[in-house]
C-alpha cells in the first residue's frame, strides 16, 4: 500500500530545519521540502512526514517550542 | 608558523591570521558549489544553503552552552553590528546601562549617540581585583538600570573581566548582562547559562577563526524580551506582511545571509571546539614568553597584567610614539598593532593618550620562535 504524506508548515527556515532534526531524533522520517502554492503565512517550506506521524510530530514539534503556521496539508 | 614568508604576524586581536585549513577549504567548496540563497526558494541548492546555516547555527550554539537552541543565533557581519543590534534592541527611553572602563568604542559609541533617545550610561572602574571590580558595578546599579555590558576581556592590555561574577550580580538584581566576547570567543570557555549571560556578542573571524564579514549574536533561551530590530526588510518568512515577522533569527537577519561566511565561521568553531585546550595552552605560552621578556627591557612599560590575561600584552616605549614602533617592527615583517585600539575608555584610563601602546596578540599559529624575533627586534629599537 501507498504511503501517505502530510507537509507541516513552519514558520521560519530556521524552525524548518529545526523540525527535521528533532523529528529525526524522534525517529520519525521528515524532511524540508518548499511548500505547495498559496501557503501565504511561514517561509514557504514544510516538513514532510507520514500522515501516521502526524499528530505526534505536531505535539513532539510544538513540545520543543518550534513555531508552526497550522497549516498541514496532504501532500499529492 | 608564518603563511606569508618573511612574515610575523601578530595581530591576532585585530583579526586571526592564517586560518586552520578547514575554514579554506570549506569555505572554497560553498563558494564552488552552492551560492543560493538560504533564506528563499525552496530548490534544492536553496535547501542545501539553509542546511549549512542551521548546521552552523547548530555548532554555534553548542559551543556557547545552548545546544539546540539554534533559533538564539543570530549572525551578523561583525561583532560591531552584534553589539549596536543589541544596545539599540534592549534599551528604551528612561532606561541606564552600566558598561566598563575597558571598553571598545564598538559600545561606547552607540551608547553616547543613543543619549538623544534618552538613554543613559554610567562607566564603572575596573581592578585588578575581581571584588573591587564587581563592587564598582554594584554601587552604580539605579532603579532604571537596565543592563550590563562589558567586554569580556579588554582588546587593549587582555585584562579579563569577571563575567560570571558580574553575571550573578545582574541575577541578584534582575537586570540583562550583556558581553562582547571579541577577545575571548574561541580559546576561554564560555557558558551562557551557567555565567548568567543574557546576550554574548563575537566577531567571527578573531579567536573562532572565521572569515572576516562574519559575526553572532548568542541569545540566552531565558531572555524573554524581544530585542528589537534597527534593519528592516526581507526575512524569507511572510513576505506577504507589512511587518516583519517576530521570530528568531530572521528577525534580526533582514537581506541574504553571507552563507560563505557563516559556512567557514562554522568550521572555526569545529577548530575551536576540537583544539579548545590546546588552543588555550599555546596562547597562554606563547602570552607568558613575550611577558617575560617584555619585562626585561628597561625602556619599556607593560600596561597589560600578567595574571588573567585573555592573551594580549600592550605597552608603551619611553618617548617613542606607537605607531613609530609598529612602523619599524614593520619593517622587519612583524605585524602588531600600535595607536588607540578603537578604545578611548582604555587609554584615557591609562593615560596613553599621547603615545598609544603597541600590541602583541599571538594566535594559535604562532611559535616561540615569532615571539623571540619580535622581541630581539625590539630589543634593538632603541640602537
Amino acid at each position: 500500500m501507498m504511503k501517505k504524506y502530510k507537509c507541516i508548515v513552519v514558520k521560519s527556515q530556521t524552525y524548518a530545519k529545526k523540525a527535521e532534526k528533532i523529528l529525526t531524533y524522534n525517529g520519525i522520517s521528515a524532511f524540508v521540502l518548499h511548500c505547495k502554492a498559496g501557503s501565504v503565512s511561514g517561509c514557504g517550506r514544510c516538513v514532510k512526514v507520514e500522515e501516521k506521524d502526524v499528530a505526534r510530530s505536531v505535539d513532539i514539534l510544538k513540545a520543543e517550542g518550534v513555531i508552526l503556521t497550522g497549516e498541514i496539508y496532504d501532500l499529492p | 608558523m608564518t603563511c606569508r614568508k618573511n612574515m610575523i604576524y601578530l595581530d591576532n586581536a585585530a583579526s586571526s591570521f592564517p586560518k586552520p585549513r578547514s575554514v579554506y577549504e570549506k569555505m572554497n567548496s560553498v563558494m564552488r558549489n552552492n551560492t543560493a540563497n538560504p533564506g528563499r526558494s525552496g530548490h534544492r541548492l536553496s535547501l542545501e544553503a539553509s542546511q549549512i546555516i542551521f548546521d552552523a547555527r547548530s555548532v554555534v550554539a553548542d559551543f556557547f552552552g545552548i545546544s539546540g537552541h539554534e533559533e538564539n543565533i543570530v549572525f551578523t557581519f561583525n561583532a560591531t553590528l552584534a553589539i549596536n543590534t543589541v544596545l539599540r534592541g534592549l534599551l528604551r527611553t528612561g532606561d541606564h546601562i552600566i558598561i566598563s572602563d575597558v571598553e571598545h568604542n564598538s559600545v561606547l559609541r552607540p551608547l553616547v549617540a543613543m543619549k538623544k533617545d534618552g538613554i543613559s550610561f554610567s562607566v564603572a572602574e575596573t581592578f585588578d581585583d575581581d571584588e573591587l571590580t564587581v563592587s564598582s558595578f554594584r554601587k552604580l546599579i539605579r532603579p532604571e538600570t537596565k543592563m550590563i555590558f562589558v567586554c569580556h576581556a579588554s582588546n587593549v592590555s587582555g585584562a579579563v573581566l569577571p563575567v560570571d561574577k558580574l553575571g550573578s550580580l545582574c541575577k541578584e538584581h534582575n537586570i540583562l548582562f550583556g558581553i562582547d566576547a571579541s577577545q575571548t570567543a574561541g580559546h576561554i570557555p564560555i557558558d551562557l547559562l551557567k555565567m548568567n549571560i543574557s546576550v554574548l556578542c563575537a566577531p567571527g573571524h578573531k579567536g573562532l577563526y572565521g572569515p572576516q564579514g562574519t559575526g553572532v549574536i548568542v541569545i540566552s533561551p531565558e531572555l524573554k524580551q524581544n530585542i528589537e530590530p534597527f534593519v528592516f526588510g526581507g526575512t524569507g518568512t511572510d513576505s506577504l506582511l507589512d511587518i516583519q515577522p517576530k521570530i528568531l533569527p530572521e528577525y534580526l537577519e533582514c537581506g541574504t545571509l553571507n552563507t560563505v561566511g557563516i559556512a567557514g565561521l562554522a568550521e572555526g568553531v569545529r577548530f575551536c571546539k576540537n583544539k579548545a585546550i590546546s588552543i588555550n595552552t599555546r596562547i597562554g605560552s606563547l602570552f607568558d614568553l613575550t611577558y617575560s621578556e617584555l619585562e626585561k627591557i628597561p625602556f619599556i612599560s607593560i600596561l597589560s597584567p600578567k595574571n588573567n590575561n585573555a592573551g594580549i600584552v600592550s605597552f608603551s616605549v619611553e618617548g617613542v610614539d606607537s605607531e613609530t614602533v609598529t612602523r619599524y617592527l614593520d619593517s622587519f615583517g612583524i605585524c602588531v598593532r600600535g595607536g588607540f585600539h578603537c578604545s578611548s575608555l582604555f587609554h584615557n584610563k591609562a593615560g596613553t593618550v599621547s603615545f598609544g601602546a603597541v600590541r602583541i596578540s599571538p594566535g594559535f599559529f604562532n611559535t616561540e620562535k615569532d615571539i623571540i624575533l619580535c622581541i630581539n627586534s625590539i630589543k634593538r629599537l632603541k640602537n
